[in-house]
């Protein structure tokens, strides 16, 4: 298998080869030894330490093999058969565009590389990491007087057009990703020197956390490390593995010369407390709230990446801004409400009603975890609030008939119904979950149900239909505890059951993470939030969360001509709170359109997977929504591809013919010499040395 | 007893040191000689030995500017003249012909500075014929196991050294190796 790769010879096999190589080899580490297993004292493995630190010091800088995983900032890869090497072309300048509109960014980058070398070159490779939460939606890569564009097809269209393309040899690609958010597309021929011009935008939305907003661009440029395998054990390693590993490595001087700008328009919709960059130096002007940032170091070396954080000041109420972007007709409006600085405790009665998973799939340590995470929850509970426990594994059970008040002799009994839980059986969850929501929820009581589970579950179409009509007026809430749990489900579930879901992975922070979800259960800043419009909209999310201290709620929504102001209500510790919004910024903001049309496509293309559609035309309906949608905000989705197509097909096949005539193979090769040794090899021999002396010191010393 | 040893480990260390220490010396000390070598050389363009038992010869020089750096290049990629300076391997050929030349150097000593040497840097190798001037265009790190230097009709300087630098011990099969044509 490997063999035939490498006779190919083709860079994104080679690369998805040592990726694969990468991810399957992880196990064959070797763990560290004790030092006693070895008959050591402390004056041997001080002495070993010190000499092994010398070793190590020469060691580590070592360069690392070349894969995906390092590609942490854009590069343009490639493969060259005459000179049989990989490599990346000079990176002469980047510089990166960004419009912020609250919390969307729309980015784009224009990067220009070169080929600086006499050769042609057959086969390359753009690789650009984009950030979590993003979505490309654009491409355009001129190479002398080709183009070739990144457009948006249905996918069968798309797999046509690249056939079409490949048959013809011409470049084509449909952007692929290996990793998440890494976005990779393929060029052919480059001539000798000649420029290569890579424009690529996407759309990230950027996230509320502990009062600030970051933004993000991907410009550390990372050591990269030998892997130990190559230092240590190659005995274990095949011939063939071995062979792979020494194919050349591409040149690492990819980030010489480079010129970069950066330029960001920011409209954070909130007067701000602070605006900083956090690594670099920048320029920060502003003009009626329209903030701009420009880098002024342009020539830089960069250990971290580009980040700008802000502040939006908040009061004492939760505070809402408002963009709109008018498109076609249509106008969309992006509401973002944050918390207010200080949430309070409410003084509102609470209902809560924990379910615990003790089927099969949590025996163990997550079992123990779950049951310390309950526990806990009860002490967090007052005499005056009601609570029940259910467990549910094959069946359900609970606790009491009916909530209960918290009162000493009901938590001893809770305590001793939890102690006695055992994990077995099978995941029956909507039992469980109709009995905590049948109960009609008690006058002045804000009912929130706790879900502990790893969600392990394979009917979620069905439970999130009977969570969605049986949720009423209570809140669901779910914890995932201990590693990989079905997030998917847990977060669905939360969204539909206007509460939240936390993932508590390390199970040593159980308590922690019990903390702060107590912390925030009794303290939400506004519920039963509530928008007017004033007019008929498309919303999304569908159904508006509850306002935390720890999380903002945004809502996208399209209409034909908006009012330009809203009307907010919501319930702030059982009083209603109202108030009204104007618009901030009026028809001219970018990004809104597409990212209502990203939630959109995400709520249907749920609804499609889900199979929560009642007959075949349904079906097809959701399939022709999505695909319109994305078409449309020329996005990527389940039913459509990002292509890249040859835009000048006759240049390109022009270029093919001279790459084939102008190969350097006009260069005959006269003859062949050996590589030199290339050290002389004084510093081991230094290092032995000392080690003897230090060996014989540490004997005079020691102790008769 | 305990005294033997301590005294083997001390005689066996020492010696190290000092082996490594020679080495050193002899890879330093041996540039002055070199150097007197080179500038009779470029005073009657004969051959000159730098010391009498010597069978090698300067060849030429090389500058790089920008890192202000340069070495005396020998005769023949001997192992034994590469302790003394860096060497042109001898069927490469010369700056200035229509043929590869091929220079190669220790990575711990003379040719430490092959790592800072970047693309687009400017590389004069001045023969006793005149100066010629490279532009480097491409960094490789090869395997020496399973690749030859090409030497091909074409006017460019290739220099070659161990890889990784830092690495301590000796022997090892991967080659830096840098690309230059002539401008």
């Amino acid at each position: 298998m490997s063999k035939k790769l490498m006779e190919t010879k083709n860079i994104r096999h080679q690369l998805e080869w040592e990726y694969q190589k990468k991810y399957n080899n992880q196990h064959t580490f070797q763990k560290e030894k004790k030092y006693k297993g070895l008959g050591l004292n402390w004056r041997d493995v001080v002495i070993l330490a010190l000499a092994l630190f010398f070793v190590g010091m020469y060691q580590v800088q070592a360069q690392d093999f070349f894969d995906l995983d390092d590609i942490d900032t854009g590069m343009m890869l490639l493969y060259n058969e005459s000179g049989n090497n990989y490599g990346a072309l000079t990176l002469l300048s980047s510089g990166y565009d960004v419009d912020i509109t609250g919390i969307v960014a729309e980015v784009k980058i224009t990067q220009t590389f070169k080929n600086s070398s006499q050769n042609w070159i057959e086969e390359g490779m753009y690789a650009f990491p984009v950030a979590k939460n993003a979505a490309v939606h654009q491409m355009k890569l001129t190479i002398g007087k080709r183009m070739i564009e990144g457009e948006i097809h249905e996918k069968e269209q798309a797999q046509q057009i690249y056939d079409e393309a490949k048959s013809q040899g011409l470049a084509a690609s449909i952007v692929k990703q290996y990793r998440p958010n890494l976005f990779t597309t393929d060029v052919a021929n480059i001539m000798p020197y000649e420029k290569v011009t890579v424009q690529v935008s996407y759309q990230q939305t950027l996230t509320y956390d502990a009062g600030h907003i970051d933004f993000r661009l991907p410009l550390a440029i990372k050591s990269r490390y030998m892997q130990e395998k190559f230092l240590a054990d190659e005995n274990s390693l095949s011939s063939e593995e071995l062979n792979l590993q020494d194919t050349n490595l591409p040149q690492t001087s990819v980030f010489d010369n480079q010129y970069r700008s950066i330029k960001i328009n920011l409209e954070a919709g909130f007067e701000l407390s602070e605006l900083k960059s956090l690594y670099h130096d920048v320029t920060i002007d502003e003009s009626n709230g329209l903030q701009t940032i420009k880098l002024n170091d342009t020539q830089l070396y960069d250990k971290n990446d580009f980040v700008m954080r802000w502040y939006p000041t908040t009061g004492n109420e939760p505070l809402a801004a408002m963009f709109s972007e008018k498109i076609d007709g249509d106008e969309f409006v992006l509401m973002m409400l944050l918390p207010p600085k200080n949430t309070k405790k409410i003084t509102q009665k609470r209902e809560v009603v924990f379910i615990i998973d003790t089927s099969g799939s949590m025996h163990g340590a997550a079992m123990d975890a779950a049951k310390d995470a309950l526990l806990f929850g009860l002490t967090q509970i007052n005499e005056n609030d009601k609570f029940n426990v259910i467990e549910f594994n094959s069946f359900a059970r609970e606790l009491f008939n009916q909530s209960q008040n918290a009162s000493p002799e009901n938590l001893d009994q809770a305590v001793d119904f939890i102690s006695a839980l055992k994990s077995d059986g099978g995941t029956n969850m909507g039992p469980a979950l109709n009995l905590a929501m049948e109960d009609e929820v008690l006058d002045e009581y804000l009912k929130q149900i706790i879900f502990i589970t790893d969600g392990s579950v394979g009917n979620e179409a069905q439970l999130f239909k009977q969570i969605s009509q049986e949720i009423a007026n209570a809140r669901l809430f779910t914890i995932a505890i201990g590693q990989a749990p079905n997030n998917y489900f847990m977060s669905k579930a939360a969204l539909i059951g206007k509460g939240t879901y936390s993932n508590i992975s390390n199970l040593s922070e159980v308590d922690e993470g019990m903390n702060d979800l107590f912390v925030k259960l009794s303290s939400p800043a506004l519920t039963d939030v509530m928008v007017e419009w004033g007019i008929d909209v498309e919303q999304n999310p569908r159904v508006i969360p509850d306002l935390y201290s720890d999380q903002p709620v945004i809502v996208t929504a399209r209409m034909k001509d908006f009012e330009k102001h809203i009307l907010l209500s919501g319930l702030a510790d059982k009083t209603i709170w109202s108030q009204p919004f104007n618009l901030n910024k009026d028809g001219d903001s970018i990004g809104i359109a597409k990212l209502w049309a990203r939630n959109q496509i995400e709520d249907l293309t749920d609804d499609y997977m889900l199979g929560s559609y009642a007959s075949e035309t349904d079906e097809q309906l959701i399939k022709e929504q999505i695909t319109n949608i994305a078409l449309k905000y020329h996005l990527v989705s389940e039913f459509t591809s990002l292509v890249a197509v040859d835009k000048t097909p006759d240049m390109s096949r022009l270029v093919a013919i001279q790459a084939k005539t102008m190969k350097p193979e006009v260069e005959p090769v006269l003859a062949q010499a050996m590589y030199p040794q290339g050290s002389l090899g004084w510093k081991w021999q230094m290092m032995i040395g000392l080690i003897f002396i230090s060996m014989a010191f540490s004997i005079r010393r020691r102790p008769r | 007893m305990r005294r033997i040893s301590i005294l083997l480990l001390l005689v066996l260390g020492c010696w190290h040191i000092s082996g490594s220490g020679y080495m050193l010396a002899k890879a330093y000390l041996s540039q002055y000689m070199i150097k007197g070598a080179w500038e009779e050389t470029l005073k009657d363009k004969g051959q000159h030995k730098p010391w009498s038992w010597a069978d090698t010869y300067p060849v030429f020089e090389l500058e790089i500017p920008r890192i202000d750096k340069h070495s005396y290049v020998l005769e023949g990629e001997s192992g034994r003249n590469m302790a003394f300076s860096a060497t042109h391997t001898s069927i490469s050929g010369m700056p200035g012909e229509n043929k590869s030349v091929i220079v190669s150097g220790h990575r711990d000593s003379h040719f430490d500075y092959l790592q800072h040497i970047k693309l687009g840097d400017e590389i004069i190798a001045k023969g006793k014929n005149g100066s010629f001037y490279y532009r480097v265009v491409e960094t490789q790190i090869v395997d020496s196991k399973q690749k030859n230097i090409l030497i091909k009709s074409k006017n460019e300087l290739i220099l070659t050294t161990c890889y990784p630098f830092d690495s301590l011990n000796t022997g090892g099969d991967l080659r830096y190796v840098i690309y230059a044509q002539s401008v």
